[in-house]
C-alpha cells in the first residue's frame, strides 16, 4: 500500500520532467485505444439496432414458426391454440397465432378507392415475439366494444381516420385506438383474435395456420413436442417447426466484420505500442542521471521499473478516459441523430464494457510499450553518478 | 587509531581488488586497499587523476562491487548483500555528495532534499520536518519551491549537502564536491560540508585533488596507481 501511494506520487513529479513526451506518448495511446473503443463501440451500438430492426420486423431471438394443415373439414384453429396454450413448454415467453384478412376502407376517408389494407388477426401475445412499440394509444385488447378497435401501423395510420368504414365481404366499422411500428411500408391493423367475428361475421373456413413460440433456449424439441401433442387431438397435422428469427444470422455476420475491425484496431495499438517503446528508451537515456542518482540514494532496481511502468500505466489511465469520453460523445450526441425517430428504436447507449475495453486496450499498450525502458531505467550504472 | 572495536567503525576496507576487462585485457585498478573510518572522523582521499579515487569511493558507497576483498558499513559486510539490501544501505547508513548536476532537475529545493525518504522505510512526520529544517541549516530555507535551474553551483552543492544528510547518515561520502566551485564558494561549501558532519558525529569521506580540502579533514590517505596508503608526511598532529 505504501509502495503504491509513493509510486503514484513520484508518477505525478514525473509528469513534470518532461510534459511534452508525456503527452505525446498519451496521444500515441490515445489514437490506438480510440480505434479498439470505435470499433467495440460501434459494433456494439450497430448490433444494438440492427438486431433491433429485426426484432421489429421477423422476431426476437429462439422464436419458432409451427406450421399446420387441416386434417379433416372440421378443424379448430381455437381448439389448438387452447391445447397448445396447455401443453407449451413453462419456460416459453411468447406465443402467438396469427391470420391475415384483406379490407378495403371506404374512399370516404380520403383514399384512393381499392387501397388494400392488410388486417393481422392475432391471438396471443404478439409483442412477446415481435418489437413492436406503441407510439401512441393502446394495443387493442380482447374487449368487446363496437366498432371493434385496431392498431395502426404507420402506413395505416397515415392512411386512415380515427374511425373509418371498410368493405370485405361485408361492411363494417373499424376504430384506431394506437399506432404502434411495426417497421413495414405497407398498411397494416393489428386486432384481436377474439374480436374477429365482430369485425368478420363469417369466419373462413382455414386450411393452414401458423404459429410462433419463443422459448428462452435454442432448442425447438420441446415446442415440436407440445405442437405435435396438441395437433393430434385438434385434428391439426404439424408440417414444420422452424426457426423463425433471424438474429443468429446477424450475430454472427456482424461477428465476422467486427473481428476484421479489431484486428485493425490491434495493429493500431501496437503501433502506439511501438512509438512508447521508442519515446520511452530515448526518456531513458536522457534520464541515466537522475536515474542513477535515484539509485544512490537508496532507489532498488524494483522501484525505478515500477516508476517507469508506473508512468506508462498512469499516461494510460488518461488515455482511456479520453477515449471514454470521446466514444460518450459520440453515442450520446452522433447516433441518435442516425436512428430514425419513427423507428421508436431506443437510443444506444455506452456499453459499460467500454471503460473496460479501453482501461484493458491502454493498459496492455502502456505495459507493452514500457516494459524494455522499465528494465532498461532498472539495469542503470549507478556509478555513472559519479563520472560526469 | 587504536579504537577499533567494530561499534566505533563506521567504515572497513579489506583488502579490496578491482579488475576491468578491457580490450587489451584485464585491468587492474585497485591493488588491495584497506583502511577503517571511526565514527565521526573526517578523511581525504588524495591522489592524481586516473589513480583510482571514484574507483574506490564507487566501492566504498555500494555503488560497485569489488571484484575481490570486503567493504564492511556499520558493522555489515557488505560483498554477498542483495541489491535491494545495498539499496537499504545506501539509503540509510550513506549520503553522498557528488561533483556537480546531481540535483534532479525537475524536483524543486526541498523535494530534492526529500528525495531519499520516498525510498526505504516510512517516514515519519517529524523526519518529514527535519527534511525541511535542513534546507534552513544550509542556508537556503528561502529557496525551498525552487528548481535545480534556478540555483546556483553553490547552492545545488549545499542543497545536495543537506540531502545527503536527511536519513542522518553514519558516513557522508564525497568526490570532488567543490570540483566545479570557484576558490571562495568551494571553501564555503566544504566548511559547510564539514560542520555540519562535525556537529552530528557523521564521518566522512572526501576525494580531492585539493591539498586545501584535504588539510581540513582529520586524515590523508594517498593512492596511486590503485595502491593505497596512509599519507604519513601530511599527517601531522
Ligand atoms: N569500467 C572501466 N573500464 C576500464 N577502465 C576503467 C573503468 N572504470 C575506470 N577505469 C579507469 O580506471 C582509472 C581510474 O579511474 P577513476 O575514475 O577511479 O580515477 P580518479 O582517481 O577518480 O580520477 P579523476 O581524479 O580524474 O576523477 C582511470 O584510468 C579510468 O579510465
Ligand atoms: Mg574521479
Amino acid at each position: 500500500m505504501r509502495a503504491l501511494t509513493r509510486t503514484c506520487a513520484s508518477v505525478l513529479q514525473d509528469l513534470r520532467a518532461q510534459p511534452l513526451r508525456a503527452i505525446v506518448t498519451v496521444v500515441a495511446m490515445l489514437v490506438g485505444v480510440l480505434a479498439v473503443v470505435a470499433v467495440t463501440v460501434a459494433g456494439a451500438v450497430t448490433e444494438g439496432l440492427v438486431i433491433a430492426k429485426s426484432e421489429q420486423e421477423v422476431a426476437r431471438e429462439t422464436t419458432y414458426s409451427v406450421d399446420l394443415t387441416a386434417r379433416g373439414g372440421n378443424s379448430d384453429a381455437d381448439a389448438f391454440w387452447d391445447a397448445l396454450s396447455a401443453r407449451i413448454p413453462t419456460d416459453h415467453v411468447g406465443l402467438a397465432m396469427l391470420e391475415s384478412r384483406t379490407i378495403w376502407p371506404e374512399p370516404a376517408a380520403g383514399l384512393d378507392a381499392g387501397t388494400p389494407v392488410t388486417v393481422w388477426v392475432v391471438q396471443g401475445d404478439y409483442r412477446a415475439i415481435r418489437r413492436l412499440p406503441l407510439l401512441d394509444g393502446a394495443w387493442p385488447n380482447a374487449g368487446t366494444s363496437r366498432p371493434p378497435v385496431a392498431a395502426a401501423n404507420l402506413a395505416a395510420a397515415r392512411l386512415l381516420d380515427d374511425s373509418f368504414t371498410f368493405r370485405e365481404r361485408t361492411q363494417g366499422v373499424l376504430a384506431v385506438t394506437g399506432t404502434v411500428a411495426d417497421g413495414e411500408p405497407a398498411p397494416n391493423l393489428y386486432i384481436d383474435w377474439d374480436v374477429a367475428h365482430l369485425m368478420f361475421p363469417s369466419p373462413v373456413q382455414r386450411e393452414s395456420i401458423r404459429v410462433l413460440v419463443r422459448v428462452d433456449h435454442a432448442d425447438p424439441t420441446p415446442v415440436r413436442r407440445a405442437a405435435e401433442a396438441a395437433a393430434t387431438s385438434t385434428g391439426w397435422t404439424v408440417q414444420a417447426v422452424e426457426r423463425h428469427d433471424q438474429i443468429a444470422g446477424i450475430r454472427d455476420e456482424l461477428q465476422l466484420v467486427r473481428t476484421a475491425f479489431l484486428i485493425c484496431g490491434g495493429i493500431a495499438l501496437l503501433v502506439a505500442a511501438l512509438g512508447i517503446v521508442n519515446i520511452g528508451l530515448s526518456t531513458i537515456g536522457q534520464r541515466s542521471r537522475e536515474l542513477s542518482i535515484r539509485r544512490a540514494v537508496g532507489a532498488r532496481r524494483l522501484d525505478l521499473l515500477l516508476l517507469v511502468l508506473g508512468n506508462a500505466l498512469a499516461q494510460a489511465v488518461l488515455a482511456a478516459g479520453a477515449a471514454v469520453a470521446i466514444a460518450w460523445v459520440a453515442v450520446a450526441v452522433v447516433v441518435p441523430r442516425a436512428v430514425p425517430p419513427e423507428s421508436a428504436l431506443d437510443a444506444p447507449t455506452l456499453p459499460w464494457t467500454t471503460v473496460a475495453v479501453a482501461l484493458l486496450a491502454a493498459g496492455s499498450t502502456a505495459v507493452i510499450g514500457s516494459l524494455l525502458p522499465a528494465i532498461r531505467a532498472a539495469r542503470i550504472d549507478i556509478a555513472a553518478v559519479l563520472r560526469d | 587509531m587504536t579504537a577499533t572495536t567494530a561499534t566505533l567503525q563506521t567504515l572497513h576496507v579489506d583488502d579490496v581488488h578491482h579488475v576491468v576487462p578491457t580490450v587489451q585485457g584485464d585491468l587492474t585498478l585497485l591493488h588491495g586497499a584497506s583502511f577503517t573510518i571511526a565514527a565521526g572522523e573526517t578523511a581525504a582521499i588524495m591522489g592524481r587523476s586516473g589513480s583510482g579515487k571514484t574507483t574506490l569511493l564507487s566501492i566504498v558507497g555500494l555503488m560497485l562491487r569489488a571484484t575481490r576483498g570486503e567493504v564492511v558499513i556499520a558493522g555489515q559486510p557488505t560483498s554477498r548483500l542483495s541489491d535491494a539490501e545495498r539499496a537499504r544501505l545506501r539509503n540509510q547508513t550513506l549520503g553522498f555528495v557528488f561533483q556537480g548536476y546531481s540535483l534532479v532537475p525537475h524536483l524543486t529545493a526541498a523535494e530534492n532534499v526529500a528525495l531519499p525518504l520516498s525510498y526505504g522505510p516510512a517516514v515519519s512526520s517529524a523526519e518529514r520536518r527535519a527534511a525541511a529544517q535542513l534546507l534552513e541549516m544550509v542556508g537556503l530555507g528561502h529557496a525551498a519551491r525552487r528548481y535545480p535551474r534556478h540555483l546556483s553551483g553553490g547552492e545545488q552543492q549545499r542543497v545536495a549537502i543537506a540531502r545527503a544528510l536527511v536519513r542522518s547518515p553514519g558516513l557522508l561520502l564525497a568526490d570532488e564536491p567543490t570540483g566545479a566551485l570557484d576558490v571562495a564558494t568551494g571553501e564555503a561549501v566544504l566548511d559547510l560540508l564539514l560542520d555540519v558532519a562535525r556537529a552530528r558525529g557523521t564521518s566522512v569521506l572526501v576525494v580531492t585533488h585539493d591539498e586545501a580540502v584535504a588539510a581540513r579533514t582529520g586524515r590523508r590517505l594517498l593512492i596511486v596507481e590503485g595502491r593505497l596508503s596512509e599519507d604519513q608526511a601530511a599527517c601531522a598532529p
